[in-house]
């Protein structure tokens, strides 16, 4: 059956790239595929999740959309949004209940959800949601998740809370994704039974030792042997798509994709990053992305609209006129980057289906006023996936129905709405849960969520 | 913004202005607790009656209000019942509660003497956690350790910063090698598996084919400008005048050239010789410039270093890089700021560049003033050179020791792959483990792979295995709480070098005479005599210090222009050079706190404004005399750690203060409250001094407790701005004229501080404290993991060493290595 090709998405797939013309070479045909991806490909259409993270949250004064429901207005720094309207939801008053107050450690936690210690030592994670999605829908490409960074560090943590790096080298992504291999295939496939069988022994020694310790004694052999399994796993997946050639990137483009960019000319550093997501999603080189868009830390300023400042020092503005301008400058720069891509992802169709209707995309911050490392009424956006069962066009605001109306021009009032979470019960892990559950993750609940947000599902 | 009133809280908001705190008192709440005993009585004297007094009529068996008892909780507070004596911490710190409706509601004193006993025992458990241990301890090398390991065991450089190697390693607290923080994901185990690969493919290249010619040698020199490169009309009449060989390449600020490499590519990866002939020329009063060469590819620095030579006698600067095969992407720098290669200024003419001497072209800015000294810092290129791959004998002879002599001799292989396995492991291997590696041999040879290429398998099984990753302690069979020879050979050698032990320590171990303290004595005089002992006076000072935080947060480029990376590293070197003076002169701790010398190389001589006089013209660090008014003297207000504490805009005296309290004190203040209210923005004058908007902030009663404690320590450093400069006013945004800044504190007992140096000096007045701080760390350090209670009395014990040898600091590195808690688990 699997040969059959009567999938519907398939079809509309391969006539779409046929249409793309010499656009992007077709990336592989069903019969070429390993068993396992074949499993997975025939059953459903692909469903794409993407997360993308700010740091240090934004000027929530200026940020702040004000009315709930479908007639809201777009404030300044989100006005690149207005085009994509009937794609997006902006959602107002989540929080994530264990981190309030502690302002280390907010990227860690934005898809987990998970409690960190106060004073920023040590801390071990749980599961990031993208991973659990991964788990669903990875097994159906080359890559079963990517993990990115603009600056800072990588959003996706393991099962066993172990952080999964990041790749901020833009080569290195291309590289991994499109490279030609410069050894042969036979060269290749003797290096992974090579690895295989080394993974193999080294992992029987540990074994033998982890064997004669008590079961306390064990945590750090115990994470060796685990990663040892999981690069046995990844090896073996890497011998079964050596005979599926990577999909061909056409050379402008690719050479576009190659540039060396820097954080010298920001918006094309960022475009180049988002242009490589999208070449991975469009070549169903994977199906999860997080990309860090910013360190927390020392996120660079953007010396083409003038602002030389981090952003973290942008964020402790002290209430300074000029430096919550450019706060709000950098937020609507942003914000614009994040609105060109989701101009590509609507550009590019598989069939007659944009990219943007299969792939669900969250962007946010864990943090919304940064200079209090206040980190309730976080700033977040849910865009595209409508194939996914979403329904867009409203701003979603769990804060105005307990305080009836905003009123930014009280700073104070506003900024405790932002330190302080109006309605407990609005989670981020509610929509962490939402969209589990859209891209077909078998979950009642993520960490501390109480029901998926209802409002945003058709 | 004025502070809304919360009940009774208005009534104990300190007057922060007032700054009554006692260091004594500070030390005090500093100090470590004495026993678990005293602790019993604590929470009988302090929290229990709280809890009775304010939290059991809603919290108890009958009410459980919120299904939340306090009645029957574990007194061993850090311990057990953590998840709530946590929630306790925290609605108490955050005043949540009591809740606001009770009648009577504890002051703030009450709440933070409870919240800070709470908040210590939590951190003590944590710090037991962290040290907890079990049968064996496994402590994953560190990247640092991974690559001084490699090179001594097979000889081979492996640059594990460069793209797509090995990940960076997560820290704890500043410290990069504890055991339980270093995790271990599928990605570390392709990288390493990555790694080795490359390491032994450099090691043990694919020999030729049999009928192919041998490449040419490798290696000459040439000419920064070539004859080709000069246009057609000007090298016509160079040849005339016999200037045509003395076309040389100018280099601006700034400016870069590309024309480094030779015909050849290179044709192993390996180790490079490059030298550069050259001349520098520094401006009178500017900075020399400075020769920058970088592998773009790379991203990495292969080399940099100011150069200063006259016009007319160039100097030849060489060094070593090690670079994968191919043609590298290499980009020589003027690094040092100037003025831009416009066309009026720096841009290279068509006219070849002979000498200063000659005129330019009309309408190009001039190099040299009237009297001939150049106007900005200039580098003039002469040639380049390059020799290598340099293998060095030693390194051969490592890589010879593994690889069998005869091709398809299993015993060979089998003896080769145990001296492998037994240096790798850094202990005795057995016979049965070396037959597992030799399976994969076996296999590799079953699978019709060379007899070389099965061998390197079996090297690749053992560098990838649990016993060469991880420095492991302890025994699998029976819990021993004591270090074998092995493991202490590892610990010392990891301690003072950063890599496996050497062929004496092997030795020593193997005569089991490592456990002989008086061996041992020998044994670190010997390793901190040789030039290794700088990783570790590197490596040490960079994590007790937090020195990777230095350039963390960019320095504003508008606000500190002159800031730039080689003034960074300038900064960092001076505190690592510090700490290596301190070591090897045979000084005390107190040098640490206050010193009447620094180590200075001409650039931060400039930026400091200090004589540069007799610094020469290189960048290497000398130790000079600081003069009476330098304002410098000791870490304290070292330019790295005065910016390290700021956040790249404004200097942080918050941070100043924790720094002080975590480095000198070895303390960490409790978290910030969660949940306070949000700091409502500017509340002063918009000419306000930090300081001034500081103490118009802490008006929360939550948060003065601790900032009290704090901030006193922070203060005293009001006269450094965020990149360390001195300055008598703080510039702030607004018109009118920059308000003063005052780093003055006052003591009860009627000492006060005026200055930072006033406040060194008390420092020095309790250097008892410093000193078992500087212990435990240099012990977090060396046993790879935190102090716990139960090693309190041996660290007291290696205190009274040190304090008997007046605090040398050479003294306390042997009182560690020879003390009881070095030789345990």
């Amino acid at each position: 059956m699997s040969n059959l090709n009567l999938n519907h998405w398939q079809i509309s797939r391969r006539e779409a790239l046929r249409g793309l013309g010499a656009t992007i070479a077709l990336p592989f045909l069903n019969a070429m595929l390993p068993a396992s991806a074949r499993a997975a490909a025939v059953v459903a259409p692909p469903k794409r999740s993407v997360f993308l993270y700010i740091p240090n949250g934004v000027n929530t004064l200026t940020w702040q959309i004000e009315k709930a429901g479908a007639d809201y207005q777009f404030t300044k720094p989100l006005a690149s949004l207005e085009k994509h309207r009937a794609d997006i939801t902006p959602i107002s008053g989540l929080h994530h209940p264990m981190v309030l107050g502690k302002h280390h450690n907010c990227e860690k936690v934005w898809l987990t959800g998970a409690n960190v210690p106060g004073d920023g030592g040590a801390f071990r994670n749980t599961v990031s949601a993208d991973q659990l999605i991964a788990e669903v829908h990875g097994a159906a490409t080359r890559f079963s998740s990517l993990e990115m960074a603009i600056e800072g560090t990588s959003l996706a943590w393991s099962k066993d809370g172990i952080q999964i790096p990041a790749e901020r080298n833009t080569q290195q992504i291309f590289n991994a994704l499109f490279g030609v291999e410069r050894d042969s295939k036979e060269t290749i496939r003797r290096r992974l039974s090579r690895r295989g069988s080394i993974l193999d022994l080294v992992a029987d020694d540990a074994k033998r030792v982890n064997n004669k310790l008590g079961s306390e004694d064990r945590s750090k052999l115990d994470e060796y042997l685990t990663a040892v399994r999981q690069v046995e796993e990844r090896t073996r997946r890497a011998d079964e798509w050596l005979n599926v050639a990577k999909p061909v990137v056409p050379a402008d483009e690719a050479a576009r994709l190659q540039r060396r960019l820097s954080m010298a000319a920001a918006g094309e550093y960022y475009r180049l990053f988002y242009d490589l997501m999208v070449m991975a999603l469009r070549t169903d080189s994977t199906r999860v992305i997080t990309c860090g868009i910013g360190s927390e830390g020392n996120t660079s300023g953007i010396p083409e609209i003038g602002i030389l400042q981090t952003r973290h020092g942008l964020s402790h503005h002290n209430g300074d006129p000029e430096q919550l301008r450019r706060l709000t400058e950098t937020d609507t720069f942003l914000v614009g980057q994040f609105s060109y891509f989701l101009d590509q992802l609507k550009k590019h169709q598989e069939g007659d289906t944009p990219l943007l209707d299969t792939t669900q995309v969250l962007w946010g911050s864990g943090m919304a006023y940064g200079h209090s490392h206040g980190n309730a009424n976080l700033p977040t956006i849910l865009a595209g996936g409508k194939a996914l069962g979403y329904k867009h066009g409203t701003h979603v605001d769990f804060n105005l129905p307990k305080i009836s109306k905003y009123n930014v021009a009280d700073a104070t009032a506003h900024y405790q709405i932002c330190s302080r979470p109006v309605d407990g019960d609005a989670r981020v892990s509610n929509l962490l849960l939402t969209m589990l559950q859209r891209a077909d993750v078998k979950v009642d609940k993520f960490q501390d969520s109480i029901a998926p947000i209802s409002q945003i599902v058709a | 913004m004025a502070h809304k009133g919360r009940g009774s809280y208005d009534l104990i908001i300190h007057p922060m202005t007032r700054f009554v705190f006692s260091l004594s008192a500070i030390l005090a709440w500093l100090a470590p607790t004495s026993s678990r005993a005293a602790e019993v009585r604590d929470i009988e004297k302090v929290v229990r009656p709280f809890l009775q007094k304010h939290c059991v009529e809603c919290h108890d068996a009958d009410v459980q209000k919120g299904e939340f008892r306090v009645d029957n909780l574990s007194p061993k507070v850090g311990i057990e019942n953590t998840p709530q004596w946590l929630e306790i911490l925290e609605r108490i710190n955050t005043g949540e509660m009591p809740p606001k409706k009770v009648k009577v509601r504890p002051g703030a004193d009450e709440r933070a003497k409870v919240v800070e006993w709470i908040s210590m025992r939590m951190k003590e458990g944590e710090s037991a956690r962290m040290a907890a241990r079990g049968r064996v301890s496994y402590n994953r090398l560190t990247r640092d350790e991974y690559v001084n390991t490699v090179r001594d065991l097979i000889g081979v450089q492996f640059d594990a910063n460069d793209p797509g190697n090995l990940l960076e390693d997560p820290e704890w607290h500043g410290f990069e090698r504890i055991g339980s923080v270093l995790t271990l994901s599928p990605s570390n185990i392709e990288k390493y598996l990555g790694a080795a690969e490359t390491i032994l493919n450099e090691a043990y290249p694919d020999p030729l084919p049999k009928n192919a010619k041998p490449a040419p040698p490798f290696g000459g020199s040439k000419p920064a400008i070539s004859e080709g490169q000069i246009n057609g009309r000007h090298r016509e009449r160079l040849r005339e005048l016999g200037l045509l060989d003395k076309v040389r390449f100018e280099m601006w600020p700034g400016d870069m050239f590309r024309d480094s490499l030779l015909k050849d590519p290179l044709p192993e990866p390996g180790i490079y010789e490059i030298s550069y002939t050259l001349s520098g020329l520094k401006p009178e009063k500017g900075r020399a410039p400075r020769l920058k060469v970088y592998e773009a590819k790379l991203d990495r620095v292969l080399f940099e270093q100011d150069v200063v030579a006259p016009e007319d006698k160039p100097v030849t600067v060489t060094f070593r890089a090690h670079l994968p095969k191919g043609r590298p992407n290499i980009e020589v720098y003027n690094d040092v700021p100037g003025p831009p290669n416009t066309p009026r200024s720096g841009r290279h003419g068509e006219v070849p560049f002979i000498s200063t001497k000659i005129g330019r072209i009309p309408w190009q800015m001039k190099l040299t003033d009237e009297a001939g000294q150049a106007r900005y810092p200039f580098l003039i290129m002469d040639s380049i050179s390059w020799k290598g791959p340099i293998i060095e004998d030693n390194e051969k002879q490592l890589r010879d020791d593994y690889m069998p002599r005869e091709e398809s001799n299993m015993q060979q292989a089998r003896a080769c792959l145990a001296t492998l396995a037994k240096r790798a492991f850094r202990r005795a291997v057995t016979d049965e483990e070396i037959t597992h590696y030799l399976r994969i041999v076996q296999s590799e040879l079953d699978a019709k792979e060379t007899f070389r290429t099965a061998v390197k398998a079996g090297m690749l099984a053992i560098l990838n295995s649990k016993s060469f990753l991880f420095i492991a302690e302890g025994d699998e069979n029976a819990l021993r709480q004591t270090l074998n020879d092995w493991e202490i050979a590892s610990r010392l050698s990891y301690l003072l070098w950063n890599t496996m032990p050497d062929a004496e320590l092997v030795a020593l171990a193997e005569q089991g005479k490592l456990r002989d303290k008086t061996v041992l004595a020998q044994q670190v005089a010997r390793l901190l005599a040789d030039a290794r002992a700088q990783r570790f006076t590197d490596s040490f000072a960079t994590q007790w210090l937090r020195l990777r935080k230095v350039g963390m947060f960019q320095p504003d480029k508008k606000l500190y222009p002159d800031y730039d990376k080689a003034l960074e590293s300038s900064m960092v070197g001076e505190t690592k050079a510090f700490f290596r003076e301190v070591l090897s002169s045979g000084l005390s701790l107190r040098e640490f706190l206050h010193s009447d010398w620094s180590m200075m190389n001409p650039q931060l001589a400039q930026f400091y404004g200090l004589p540069e006089a007799t610094l020469g013209d290189g960048d290497e660090f000398q130790r000079v005399s600081l003069p009476a008014k330098s304002h410098r003297g000791g870490l304290l207000t070292q330019a790295s750690i005065l910016s390290l504490t700021s956040d790249g805009v404004r200097h942080r005296p918050v941070h100043r203060g924790v720094w002080v309290m975590e480095a000198i004190f070895g303390k960490s203040p409790p978290p910030p409250p969660a949940n306070v209210n949000p700091i409502p923005t500017n509340p002063t004058g918009p000419k306000a001094t930090l300081r001034q908007k500081l103490e118009a902030h802490i008006h929360d009663a939550n948060c003065a407790a601790c900032h009290a404690k704090i901030d006193p320590l922070g203060l005293a450093f009001e006269n450094f701005d965020a990149i360390g400069r001195w300055r008598t006013e703080e510039v702030t945004d607004g018109i009118g004229a920059n308000p003063k800044v005052t780093a003055a504190g006052s003591l009860p007992d009627g000492r006060s501080y005026q200055t930072a140096d006033d406040f060194k000096k008390l420092l020095l007045g309790d250097l008892d404290a410093f000193n078992h701080t500087f212990i435990e760390k240099l012990a977090t350090y060396g046993l790879r993991r935190s102090m716990s209670f139960s090693d309190r009395d041996d660290l007291k014990t290696i205190a009274a060493a040190g304090k008997a040898k007046d605090y040398r600091v050479k003294d306390i590195v042997t009182a560690l290595v020879t003390s009881d808690l070095f030789q345990k688990r």
